[in-house]
């Protein structure tokens, strides 16, 4: 249909987007270590992905198995790590397939010890104070941290983009008195509300992106509001509303596309900012529960033990930086892809 | 005559694209001697305004380059010279005045210091002396009221005033050369015609020579030795003014000079009932509020303006920018709120609000006078004129909605095949066909023309003179034309009132205030037009 074919304006963009190289590479890097992660569980898991067993299957990274059902003695979910499932495979002449690290991120490694253990074939980063594999941790970490932070971008992207639409176009008092509370909302001192509420509250994943997107969510309106308010003065939304469209149609279909630009050139800082704030949350012990994989805690562990186990502090500051980095070039790319001053 | 100022020899201007290379202009020669006026015409895109950037070497760097041909400026070739050279020839040799003067100055800086920069760099004059000089030069482009302001900055004046300083600013290097590209087009005609005699009078006192860039034949009838006409990038006519108005030899030239809008309006039927009447309309903009939201100062825009409008009739309303025309047609069609009564084919519009009020939207309808903003670049062509269909439930049906905008499009005269094209495909001229598309897909009573033409080249702006004028035959629409420029008036309208600063000076039968116009103000706007015939 017409409707998708690529205008030649999207179509220049996409050609200034490639022809910044650094952010696009960036995307293909960045696009790729987001899809290595999502599938964490068959790269770093302390099950096996397959036993082959006395002309029996099983898959324990989908399904949970017993002891006894794989041979064993206890009627209690299988621990694959346990020497004794080792001699049992071997007894057995089982095939087991294991992942490439055969941790979890709260895998304990065993005979690893004293913790923190330093960088080896079996522990390529090491291991952290309570002997937990750090290659793992940081997968886990890295998947977290990228999904709360696309999570917390496009939710408040979608919150501050209508406020800010609602405000531009409607102007008046609705613009006056949104644009009071904001002013007032985002003087709310936000770290101390988290302390506060931790103290009370476990945060899950769910509970800190609810509490975040509370006070992140102001950070597009502004923008949005402008564009808004310049796009109400054109002529085809005059004729629009000439024509007798109904505002919230005007809005989405003739607003809505001139904000688009800033929003999307907005959204990898946006997104950038939401990681750094995750990370330093969880850095001050009141981000995400005690247990879950985090950058943040792995980087307040590296704070203590940064002259005995520098392989710590030095992982999770690369992965840190080399995350938010890649999220800069791509942000500078698409700045660079929506700038009109720009050449062809 | 002397030695030329300014010989072009054979000049190419080529544009790097995403396609490749594209010449703009090819093969160009032309000679400017002192106190001469050439013009330079030719229609949007002919390649004249870079032929006017290439004397100086402006054309965006990296973009545009001259591969070939040559441009000698007072002995000096300006192709292929080094960066001190141009700067020396800059401001000193030829000097340029350009299109929007609001643009042009610097906002931030006053007019004195701007005018003083051009002073310093060319001249050996101390800070003193070059205070006396700042006020001999306004003096000499008519500002001898800003010599005691020059600590004004740009948006406290006119806009000819603006077009003024710069003129004094492109006269402070003493050049032998003046390279106006299009300096009226942005001003009221009233203006246009003093800016015009002052180009005149400098070239005549100081010898200069003035390259003229216009698309508009008026001024080079009036004002130009040698006329010079450009079409895609070539230069198809070049000769004396009286010679090329007289006989064109040149088919695209006879094109241009014919291009003028022609015809008059049919007659109203003398039975046609009144579609809109309205009385003692006034519009103000809040500039100041109290405390409690109450405005305290207001901008009174349009003030106690009634008019009425009978079907298949044309009412023009004409006025100079500033004057309120285009708030009276906002007024009228509610998208601004007014005072007054407003009653459309019996009821009364202003009592109307909400939902009943987008109801009535349907009967009128407006056309803007930017072909280019009006239309959303994100919609095709069939979405932008089915929309309203849609939305007052006319065509229900997605096929039948499809036909009906088919129909439309053929009836403008586009090819209804286009439907699915996005805006950027289209011409000015083709663009404008379509916002006309989707006020007449709804049927209306009155269609509000918001100087429909005045972005469009003369030749396309007849073409669609004669469109609405057809579709006014067919269909009896009533409009509301609001435009400056009279010769289009004439064109179109069957009656016309003039404003000033927001109030009727004069109204009645277009030829009747054509033939006698009462108000000083019409009579200006008439000598502009230079209408014959």
């Amino acid at each position: 249909m017409a409707r998708f074919q690529l205008t030649p304006l999207t179509r220049r963009r996409l050609a200034r987007f490639r022809a910044n190289r650094r952010g696009f590479w960036s995307l293909w890097i960045f696009l790729g270590l987001f899809g290595l992660s999502l599938f964490a569980e068959f790269i770093a898991n302390d099950r096996p992905l397959y036993i082959g067993m006395e002309g029996q299957a099983y898959f324990p990274v989908f399904q949970d198995y017993t002891e006894t059902e794989l041979g064993g003695d206890f009627d209690t979910p299988a621990d694959y790590t346990a020497p004794f499932m080792a001699d049992l495979f071997a007894e057995k002449g089982a095939t087991v397939i294991w992942p490439l690290i055969p941790f979890s991120w709260d895998t304990v490694v065993r005979d690893a010890a004293p913790y923190p253990a330093a960088p080896s074939a079996r522990n390529w980063l090491g291991t952290d104070n309570d002997g937990r594999d750090i290659t793992a941790t940081l997968i886990y970490g890295f998947r977290i941290s990228i999904l709360f932070g696309l999570a917390l971008t496009v939710a408040s992207s979608v919150i501050g983009v209508l406020a800010g639409l609602l405000q531009g176009y409607l102007g008046g008092l609705t613009d006056l008195f949104l644009q009071r509370f904001i002013e007032i909302w985002s003087g709310m001192p936000v770290l101390y509300l988290l302390i506060i509420l931790s103290a009370v509250i476990e945060p899950t994943f769910i509970w800190l992106l609810g509490i975040m997107l509370l006070f992140s969510w102001m950070e597009l309106v502004g923008l949005v509001r402008a564009e808004a308010l310049r796009a109400r003065n054109f002529d085809y939304v005059r004729a629009a509303k000439a024509l007798g469209l109904p505002s919230t149609r005007i809005m989405l279909r003739h607003v809505l596309p001139n904000t688009l630009v800033a929003t999307v050139t907005m959204m990898p800082f946006v997104m950038n900012g939401s990681i750094a704030t995750l990370t330093s949350l969880d850095y001050l012990r009141f981000g995400l529960e005690q247990s879950a994989p985090s950058l943040g805690k792995l980087l307040s562990q590296a704070k203590d033990l940064a002259v005995q186990a520098p392989w710590i502090p030095l992982s999770a500051f690369f992965t840190v930086a080399i995350l938010l980095s890649l999220l800069v070039f791509i942000g500078e790319a698409t700045r660079d892809a929506f700038d009109p001053r720009r050449g062809p | 005559m002397s030695d030329p100022i300014l010989s072009i020899r054979d000049l190419s201007v080529r544009f790097r694209t995403e396609k490749g290379p594209r010449d703009v202009v090819e093969g160009v020669s032309l000679t400017v001697a002192p106190g001469e006026v050439v013009a330079l015409v030719g229609e949007s895109g002919s390649g004249k305004s870079v032929t006017a950037l290439s004397v100086l070497q402006l054309l965006p760097k990296g973009l545009g380059s001259n591969p070939a041909g040559s441009i000698v400026l007072d002995g000096q070739e300006m192709v292929g010279a080094g960066e001190t050279v141009l700067r020396a020839m800059r401001g000193a040799v030829a000097a340029m005045i350009f299109q929007e003067p609001m643009t042009a100055l610097n906002p931030l800086h006053r007019i004195g210091r701007q005018i003083d920069e051009v002073l310093a760099l060319r001249t050996r004059l101390s800070a003193s002396e070059r205070r006396v000089r700042i006020v001999e030069l306004l003096a000499e482009v008519g500002l001898e009221a800003l010599a005691s302001r020059l600590d004004a900055f740009p948006h406290e004046l006119s806009g000819g005033q603006r077009q003024r300083v710069m003129i004094a600013m492109a006269l402070a290097g003493e050049p032998r050369l003046l390279i106006a590209d299009e300096p009226t087009t942005a001003l009221d005609v009233t203006v246009e015609a003093r800016i015009l005699e002052l180009l005149d009078h400098l070239v005549r006192e100081r010898g200069l020579g003035l390259l003229l860039i216009t698309h508009n034949l008026n001024i080079v009838r009036k004002h130009a030795h040698r006329v010079l006409v450009m079409h895609e990038g070539r230069l198809v006519e070049d000769g004396p003014t009286e010679r090329i108005f007289a006989a064109p030899a040149h088919d695209y030239t006879r094109h241009l000079i014919a291009a003028e809008p022609a015809g008059r309006p049919e007659p109203v039927a003398a039975d046609a009932p009144t579609v809109i009447e309205a009385a003692d309309i006034t519009v103000s903009f809040p500039l100041k509020r109290n405390l409690f939201g109450v405005a305290t100062k207001s901008l009174v825009a349009v003030r106690g303006v009634g008019l009425a409008i009978r079907r298949g009739e044309t009412l023009a309303v004409v006025g100079e920018s500033g004057s309120g025309k285009s708030t009276l047609g906002f007024a009228l069609l509610r998208l601004l709120k007014s005072g007054g009564r407003i009653t459309f084919l019996g009821h009364d519009l202003r009592a109307l609000s909400g939902r009943a009020l987008r109801d009535k939207r349907r009967a009128f309808q407006v056309v803007f006078q930017d072909p280019y903003g009006s239309l959303s670049p994100r919609m095709t062509i069939g979405e932008v004129v089915g929309e309203g269909l849609a939305a007052h439930g006319i065509e229900p049906d997605r096929a039948a909605r499809r036909a009906r905008v088919q129909g439309a499009l053929a009836e403008v005269g586009l090819d209804p095949e286009m439907i699915d094209r996005f805006p950027h495909e289209f011409s000015g001229g083709q663009r404008q066909r379509v916002a006309i598309a989707r006020a007449l897909a709804l049927d209306p009573d009155l269609v509000v023309l918001d100087e429909p033409t005045s972005a469009l080249d003369r030749s396309i702006q007849r073409q669609i003179v004669e469109l609405l004028r057809g579709l006014q035959a067919r269909r009896g629409f009533a409009y509301l034309f609001i435009s400056h420029d009279l010769k289009v008036v004439r064109a179109m309208s069957h009656r016309m009132i003039v404003l000033h600063h927001g109030e009727i000076v004069e109204q009645g039968m277009v030829e009747d205030v054509i033939a006698a116009p009462r108000e000083a103000y019409t009579k200006a706007l008439i000598d502009a037009a230079m209408l014959d015939g």
